[in-house]
Protein backbone atom coordinates (compact mmCIF):
# COMPACT_ATOMS: atom_id res chain seq x y z
CA UNK A 1 0.00 0.00 0.00
CA UNK A 2 2.93 2.37 0.94
CA UNK A 3 4.62 1.89 -2.49
CA UNK A 4 1.53 2.30 -4.39
CA UNK A 5 1.27 6.04 -2.52
CA UNK A 6 4.69 6.53 -3.77
CA UNK A 7 4.03 5.91 -7.07
CA UNK A 8 1.09 7.89 -7.28
CA UNK A 9 2.70 10.79 -5.30
CA UNK A 10 5.75 10.53 -7.94
CA UNK A 11 3.08 10.63 -10.72
CA UNK A 12 0.97 13.59 -8.77
CA UNK A 13 2.75 16.74 -10.08
CA UNK A 14 2.39 15.43 -13.69
CA UNK A 15 -1.53 14.83 -12.62
CA UNK A 16 -1.73 18.44 -11.34
CA UNK A 17 -0.24 19.98 -14.59
CA UNK A 18 -2.39 18.11 -16.91
CA UNK A 19 -5.47 18.50 -15.11
CA UNK A 20 -4.96 22.39 -15.01
CA UNK A 21 -4.29 22.58 -18.70
CA UNK A 22 -6.84 20.66 -19.71
CA UNK A 23 -9.56 22.56 -17.57
CA UNK A 24 -8.20 25.35 -19.21
CA UNK A 25 -8.30 24.29 -22.72
CA UNK A 26 -11.82 23.40 -22.05
CA UNK A 27 -12.69 26.81 -21.39
CA UNK A 28 -10.85 28.18 -24.64
CA UNK A 29 -7.71 29.61 -22.44
CA UNK A 30 -4.43 28.10 -23.01
CA UNK A 31 -2.51 30.33 -20.24
CA UNK A 32 -1.87 28.78 -17.08
CA UNK A 33 -1.08 31.23 -14.40
CA UNK A 34 0.60 30.21 -11.42
CA UNK A 35 -2.81 31.24 -9.06
CA UNK A 36 -4.48 28.26 -11.03
CA UNK A 37 -1.31 25.47 -10.41
CA UNK A 38 -1.55 26.18 -5.97
CA UNK A 39 -5.45 26.29 -6.09
CA UNK A 40 -4.83 22.80 -7.92
CA UNK A 41 -2.27 21.82 -5.77
CA UNK A 42 -4.57 22.11 -2.68
CA UNK A 43 -7.11 20.68 -4.09
CA UNK A 44 -4.68 17.52 -4.75
CA UNK A 45 -4.04 18.11 -0.90
CA UNK A 46 -7.61 17.98 0.16
CA UNK A 47 -7.91 14.52 -2.00
CA UNK A 48 -5.19 13.06 -0.30
CA UNK A 49 -6.78 13.98 3.09
CA UNK A 50 -10.02 12.18 2.23
CA UNK A 51 -8.29 9.06 0.43
CA UNK A 52 -9.39 8.73 -2.71
CA UNK A 53 -6.90 7.79 -4.79
CA UNK A 54 -6.93 8.72 -8.46
CA UNK A 55 -5.74 5.78 -10.76
CA UNK A 56 -3.16 7.19 -13.57
CA UNK A 57 -3.41 6.37 -16.60
CA UNK A 58 -0.61 6.73 -19.43
CA UNK A 59 2.19 8.46 -17.93
CA UNK A 60 4.02 9.21 -21.25
CA UNK A 61 1.34 11.11 -22.71
CA UNK A 62 1.21 13.68 -19.87
CA UNK A 63 4.72 14.32 -20.38
CA UNK A 64 3.64 14.84 -24.39
CA UNK A 65 1.22 17.05 -23.35
CA UNK A 66 3.19 19.52 -21.05
CA UNK A 67 6.23 19.78 -23.55
CA UNK A 68 4.07 20.94 -26.48
CA UNK A 69 1.86 23.57 -24.70
CA UNK A 70 5.82 24.65 -24.07
CA UNK A 71 4.78 24.95 -19.67
CA UNK A 72 6.73 27.03 -17.58
CA UNK A 73 7.05 26.69 -13.73
CA UNK A 74 9.32 29.40 -12.11
CA UNK A 75 10.79 27.38 -8.90
CA UNK A 76 11.14 30.81 -6.98
CA UNK A 77 7.60 31.47 -6.86
CA UNK A 78 6.33 28.21 -5.84
CA UNK A 79 8.63 26.93 -3.83
CA UNK A 80 6.90 24.52 -1.33
CA UNK A 81 5.53 22.20 -4.24
CA UNK A 82 8.97 22.13 -6.18
CA UNK A 83 10.32 21.32 -2.15
CA UNK A 84 7.36 18.35 -1.89
CA UNK A 85 8.66 17.41 -5.60
CA UNK A 86 11.98 17.50 -5.42
CA UNK A 87 11.84 15.16 -1.95
CA UNK A 88 10.10 12.68 -3.97
CA UNK A 89 13.09 11.71 -6.85
CA UNK A 90 15.80 9.42 -6.36
CA UNK A 91 19.84 10.81 -6.13
CA UNK A 92 19.95 10.18 -10.11
CA UNK A 93 16.78 12.44 -11.30
CA UNK A 94 18.04 14.87 -8.67
CA UNK A 95 21.17 15.62 -10.09
CA UNK A 96 19.33 15.61 -13.83
CA UNK A 97 16.79 18.04 -11.85
CA UNK A 98 19.70 20.66 -11.04
CA UNK A 99 21.24 21.01 -14.57
CA UNK A 100 18.03 21.16 -16.24
CA UNK A 101 18.67 24.99 -16.42
CA UNK A 102 20.22 27.77 -14.38
CA UNK A 103 17.55 28.40 -12.73
CA UNK A 104 16.96 25.12 -11.10
CA UNK A 105 20.74 24.89 -10.64
CA UNK A 106 20.40 28.01 -8.39
CA UNK A 107 17.72 26.92 -6.70
CA UNK A 108 18.88 22.91 -5.64
CA UNK A 109 22.23 25.08 -4.80
CA UNK A 110 20.58 27.27 -2.38
CA UNK A 111 19.42 23.83 -0.42
CA UNK A 112 22.46 21.99 -0.40
CA UNK A 113 23.42 22.95 3.37
CA UNK A 114 20.45 21.70 4.09
CA UNK A 115 20.45 18.30 2.42
CA UNK A 116 24.08 17.99 3.22
CA UNK A 117 24.21 18.51 7.32
CA UNK A 118 22.75 15.22 8.18
CA UNK A 119 26.02 14.30 6.93
CA UNK A 120 28.35 16.88 7.57
CA UNK A 121 27.34 16.81 11.21
CA UNK A 122 28.79 13.79 12.16
CA UNK A 123 32.09 14.70 10.48
CA UNK A 124 32.33 18.18 12.48
CA UNK A 125 31.15 16.99 15.76
CA UNK A 126 34.47 14.26 15.97
CA UNK A 127 36.59 16.92 14.41
CA UNK A 128 35.95 20.07 15.86
CA UNK A 129 34.54 20.94 19.66
CA UNK A 130 31.75 22.19 19.79
CA UNK A 131 30.25 22.60 23.21
CA UNK A 132 27.52 20.90 24.63
CA UNK A 133 25.44 24.14 24.95
CA UNK A 134 25.99 25.11 21.36
CA UNK A 135 24.77 21.84 20.18
CA UNK A 136 21.88 21.65 22.17
CA UNK A 137 20.94 25.00 20.53
CA UNK A 138 21.05 23.83 17.48
CA UNK A 139 17.64 21.75 18.03
CA UNK A 140 15.99 24.70 18.13
CA UNK A 141 17.25 25.66 14.27
CA UNK A 142 14.71 23.52 12.44
CA UNK A 143 13.36 19.96 12.53
CA UNK A 144 15.84 18.44 10.75
CA UNK A 145 18.46 19.57 12.41
CA UNK A 146 16.72 18.37 15.92
CA UNK A 147 16.44 15.11 14.42
CA UNK A 148 20.38 15.22 13.28
CA UNK A 149 21.53 16.27 16.51
CA UNK A 150 19.19 13.91 18.45
CA UNK A 151 20.56 10.86 16.44
CA UNK A 152 23.92 12.29 17.27
CA UNK A 153 23.57 12.19 21.33
CA UNK A 154 21.66 8.53 20.67
CA UNK A 155 24.89 7.08 18.27
CA UNK A 156 27.40 8.48 20.95
CA UNK A 157 29.94 5.94 21.95
CA UNK A 158 29.55 7.22 25.57
CA UNK A 159 26.05 6.12 25.45
CA UNK A 160 27.07 2.79 26.17
CA UNK A 161 27.54 3.43 29.43
CA UNK A 162 24.59 5.45 30.28
CA UNK A 163 22.51 2.96 32.06
CA UNK A 164 25.28 2.74 34.38
CA UNK A 165 25.40 6.23 34.40
CA UNK A 166 21.81 6.64 35.11
CA UNK A 167 21.85 3.85 37.87
CA UNK A 168 24.38 4.79 39.79
CA UNK A 169 23.05 8.63 39.91
CA UNK A 170 19.54 7.47 40.69
CA UNK A 171 21.14 5.84 44.54
CA UNK A 172 22.29 9.33 44.62
CA UNK A 173 18.90 11.51 45.02
CA UNK A 174 20.82 14.54 46.12
CA UNK A 175 22.88 14.33 42.70
CA UNK A 176 19.39 14.03 41.02
CA UNK A 177 19.79 17.56 39.59
CA UNK A 178 23.54 17.44 38.17
CA UNK A 179 24.28 17.67 34.52
CA UNK A 180 25.87 14.50 34.01
CA UNK A 181 22.44 12.81 35.04
CA UNK A 182 20.39 15.05 33.12
CA UNK A 183 22.15 15.07 29.95
CA UNK A 184 22.46 10.87 30.31
CA UNK A 185 18.67 11.07 30.68
CA UNK A 186 18.55 13.15 27.99
CA UNK A 187 20.86 10.77 25.48
CA UNK A 188 18.44 7.68 26.67
CA UNK A 189 15.52 9.29 25.76
CA UNK A 190 16.63 10.58 22.61
CA UNK A 191 18.03 7.36 21.73
CA UNK A 192 14.82 5.32 23.06
CA UNK A 193 12.72 7.77 20.39
CA UNK A 194 15.25 7.19 17.69
CA UNK A 195 15.05 3.61 18.03
CA UNK A 196 10.90 3.35 18.13
CA UNK A 197 11.09 6.11 14.90
CA UNK A 198 13.27 2.91 13.23
CA UNK A 199 11.43 0.31 14.20
CA UNK A 200 7.98 1.79 13.10
CA UNK A 201 9.70 2.39 9.90
CA UNK A 202 11.44 -0.93 9.91
CA UNK A 203 8.22 -2.74 10.13
CA UNK A 204 5.77 -0.34 8.21
CA UNK A 205 8.02 -1.29 4.91
CA UNK B 1 57.87 11.40 -12.37
CA UNK B 2 55.05 8.98 -11.51
CA UNK B 3 51.51 9.96 -12.09
CA UNK B 4 48.07 8.60 -11.06
CA UNK B 5 44.82 9.60 -13.20
CA UNK B 6 42.06 10.37 -10.24
CA UNK B 7 38.46 10.89 -12.17
CA UNK B 8 35.54 12.16 -10.27
CA UNK B 9 32.10 10.89 -10.29
CA UNK B 10 30.92 13.24 -13.10
CA UNK B 11 33.61 11.52 -15.24
CA UNK B 12 36.20 14.23 -15.14
CA UNK B 13 40.23 13.58 -14.85
CA UNK B 14 42.54 14.80 -13.11
CA UNK B 15 46.11 13.59 -13.47
CA UNK B 16 48.56 14.50 -10.16
CA UNK B 17 51.76 13.35 -9.18
CA UNK B 18 51.61 9.85 -6.66
CA UNK B 19 54.01 11.88 -4.55
CA UNK B 20 50.87 14.48 -4.50
CA UNK B 21 48.07 11.59 -4.31
CA UNK B 22 49.75 9.87 -1.60
CA UNK B 23 49.38 12.95 0.70
CA UNK B 24 45.81 11.50 0.68
CA UNK B 25 45.23 8.14 3.17
CA UNK B 26 42.31 6.94 0.74
CA UNK B 27 44.65 7.25 -2.85
CA UNK B 28 47.56 6.50 -0.98
CA UNK B 29 45.85 3.09 0.05
CA UNK B 30 44.27 2.58 -3.68
CA UNK B 31 47.61 3.36 -5.20
CA UNK B 32 49.02 0.76 -3.31
CA UNK B 33 46.28 -2.12 -4.16
CA UNK B 34 47.12 -1.04 -7.69
CA UNK B 35 50.41 -1.93 -7.39
CA UNK B 36 50.02 -5.17 -5.79
CA UNK B 37 47.82 -5.66 -7.94
CA UNK B 38 48.90 -4.60 -11.45
CA UNK B 39 51.95 -7.24 -13.14
CA UNK B 40 53.45 -4.09 -15.15
CA UNK B 41 54.99 -1.89 -12.41
CA UNK B 42 54.85 0.97 -14.89
CA UNK B 43 51.38 1.16 -15.55
CA UNK B 44 49.25 4.34 -14.43
CA UNK B 45 46.95 3.81 -12.00
CA UNK B 46 43.40 5.36 -12.29
CA UNK B 47 41.26 5.80 -9.55
CA UNK B 48 37.50 6.38 -9.95
CA UNK B 49 36.02 8.27 -7.11
CA UNK B 50 32.49 7.53 -6.96
CA UNK B 51 31.65 10.17 -4.40
CA UNK B 52 32.79 13.23 -5.33
CA UNK B 53 32.12 15.81 -7.99
CA UNK B 54 34.73 17.45 -10.60
CA UNK B 55 34.42 20.81 -8.66
CA UNK B 56 35.17 19.67 -5.32
CA UNK B 57 38.10 16.95 -5.85
CA UNK B 58 39.42 20.09 -7.89
CA UNK B 59 39.61 22.14 -4.63
CA UNK B 60 40.69 19.13 -2.70
CA UNK B 61 43.97 18.36 -5.29
CA UNK B 62 44.94 22.42 -5.31
CA UNK B 63 44.95 22.19 -1.78
CA UNK B 64 47.23 19.28 -1.52
CA UNK B 65 49.01 20.71 -4.03
CA UNK B 66 49.48 23.98 -1.79
CA UNK B 67 50.63 21.96 1.35
CA UNK B 68 52.62 19.29 -0.83
CA UNK B 69 55.47 20.13 1.86
CA UNK B 70 54.01 19.81 4.87
CA UNK B 71 54.47 17.46 7.09
CA UNK B 72 51.71 14.72 7.27
CA UNK B 73 49.39 14.70 10.49
CA UNK B 74 48.42 11.54 11.98
CA UNK B 75 44.30 10.86 11.34
CA UNK B 76 44.31 10.08 14.83
CA UNK B 77 45.98 13.47 16.46
CA UNK B 78 43.99 14.83 19.14
CA UNK B 79 42.11 11.70 19.29
CA UNK B 80 41.55 11.82 22.85
CA UNK B 81 39.24 15.45 23.14
CA UNK B 82 38.20 15.25 19.66
CA UNK B 83 39.66 18.43 18.49
CA UNK B 84 41.61 18.92 15.30
CA UNK B 85 44.76 21.34 14.44
CA UNK B 86 42.99 23.80 12.55
CA UNK B 87 44.26 26.61 14.20
CA UNK B 88 47.51 25.60 14.46
CA UNK B 89 48.03 24.68 10.45
CA UNK B 90 45.57 27.69 9.25
CA UNK B 91 47.90 29.63 6.92
CA UNK B 92 46.67 33.06 5.35
CA UNK B 93 47.08 30.87 2.24
CA UNK B 94 43.79 28.76 3.42
CA UNK B 95 42.14 31.30 4.57
CA UNK B 96 42.07 33.19 1.84
CA UNK B 97 41.45 29.68 -0.08
CA UNK B 98 38.12 29.36 2.09
CA UNK B 99 37.02 33.09 1.87
CA UNK B 100 35.00 33.20 -1.38
CA UNK B 101 33.62 29.41 -1.08
CA UNK B 102 29.19 29.14 -0.24
CA UNK B 103 29.09 27.21 2.82
CA UNK B 104 27.46 24.50 0.57
CA UNK B 105 30.75 23.84 -1.12
CA UNK B 106 32.80 24.27 2.29
CA UNK B 107 30.17 21.24 3.73
CA UNK B 108 30.82 19.19 0.23
CA UNK B 109 34.91 19.83 0.90
CA UNK B 110 34.07 18.26 4.20
CA UNK B 111 32.76 15.15 2.76
CA UNK B 112 35.44 14.88 0.11
CA UNK B 113 38.62 15.89 2.36
CA UNK B 114 37.03 13.01 5.34
CA UNK B 115 35.84 10.29 2.50
CA UNK B 116 39.95 10.86 1.17
CA UNK B 117 41.11 11.36 4.38
CA UNK B 118 43.10 14.60 4.02
CA UNK B 119 42.76 15.35 7.79
CA UNK B 120 44.61 18.72 7.03
CA UNK B 121 41.89 20.50 5.08
CA UNK B 122 39.12 18.45 6.97
CA UNK B 123 40.17 20.15 10.04
CA UNK B 124 39.85 23.68 8.66
CA UNK B 125 36.77 23.56 6.81
CA UNK B 126 35.24 21.60 10.11
CA UNK B 127 36.17 25.29 11.70
CA UNK B 128 34.86 27.05 9.58
CA UNK B 129 31.85 25.37 10.04
CA UNK B 130 32.02 25.36 14.22
CA UNK B 131 32.64 29.16 13.55
CA UNK B 132 29.02 29.43 11.76
CA UNK B 133 27.35 27.64 15.07
CA UNK B 134 29.43 28.76 18.03
CA UNK B 135 28.42 31.97 19.65
CA UNK B 136 25.73 32.63 17.16
CA UNK B 137 22.03 33.14 17.64
CA UNK B 138 19.44 30.76 16.73
CA UNK B 139 18.43 33.34 13.74
CA UNK B 140 22.07 34.11 12.69
CA UNK B 141 22.29 30.18 12.25
CA UNK B 142 19.51 30.50 10.15
CA UNK B 143 20.26 32.68 7.76
CA UNK B 144 24.71 31.59 7.49
CA UNK B 145 22.79 28.00 6.59
CA UNK B 146 19.78 29.42 4.92
CA UNK B 147 17.38 27.92 6.85
CA UNK B 148 13.62 28.67 7.89
CA UNK B 149 12.21 27.36 11.22
CA UNK B 150 9.50 24.46 10.33
CA UNK B 151 8.26 23.97 13.40
CA UNK B 152 5.09 24.10 14.39
CA UNK B 153 3.07 25.26 17.39
CA UNK B 154 4.84 24.79 20.36
CA UNK B 155 7.53 22.29 19.01
CA UNK B 156 10.40 25.08 19.40
CA UNK B 157 9.74 26.21 22.65
CA UNK B 158 8.92 22.00 24.16
CA UNK B 159 12.86 21.96 22.70
CA UNK B 160 14.06 24.82 24.41
CA UNK B 161 12.69 23.51 27.59
CA UNK B 162 14.06 20.03 27.05
CA UNK B 163 17.91 22.02 26.18
CA UNK B 164 17.55 24.27 29.69
CA UNK B 165 16.72 21.24 31.14
CA UNK B 166 19.77 19.16 30.11
CA UNK B 167 21.92 22.30 30.65
CA UNK B 168 20.69 23.67 33.97
CA UNK B 169 22.63 22.98 37.37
Amino acid sequence: MKSLHLKIDRTMSYLIKERVMRDKSDQGDDSVTLADLVLAYEKNLSVKKEGRIEEPASFETRMENVEVAGYHFPADNLTEVWLNIFEKLDAKDKITFSKTCGEWHDWVASKRTSFLFSEVLPVVALTSNLPVKELLNCRTICKSWSRDFNLLYAAHPSHFRLESVIGALENKIWEFNTTDYRMARFKRESYNSVLKNFCFNKYDK
Amino acid sequence: MALVRVISSDGAAFLVSQRLAKRSGKLKTEIETFRKSSDNSEAQPEIRIVTIRAEILRLVLQWLQQHQNDPVLPANQNEQDGRGDAEMGQSQWDRDFLAPMDLGIVMELILAANHLEVKGLLDITCKLVESKITGRTVDEIRTAFKLKSDFKGNEEEQTRLENRWCVEN
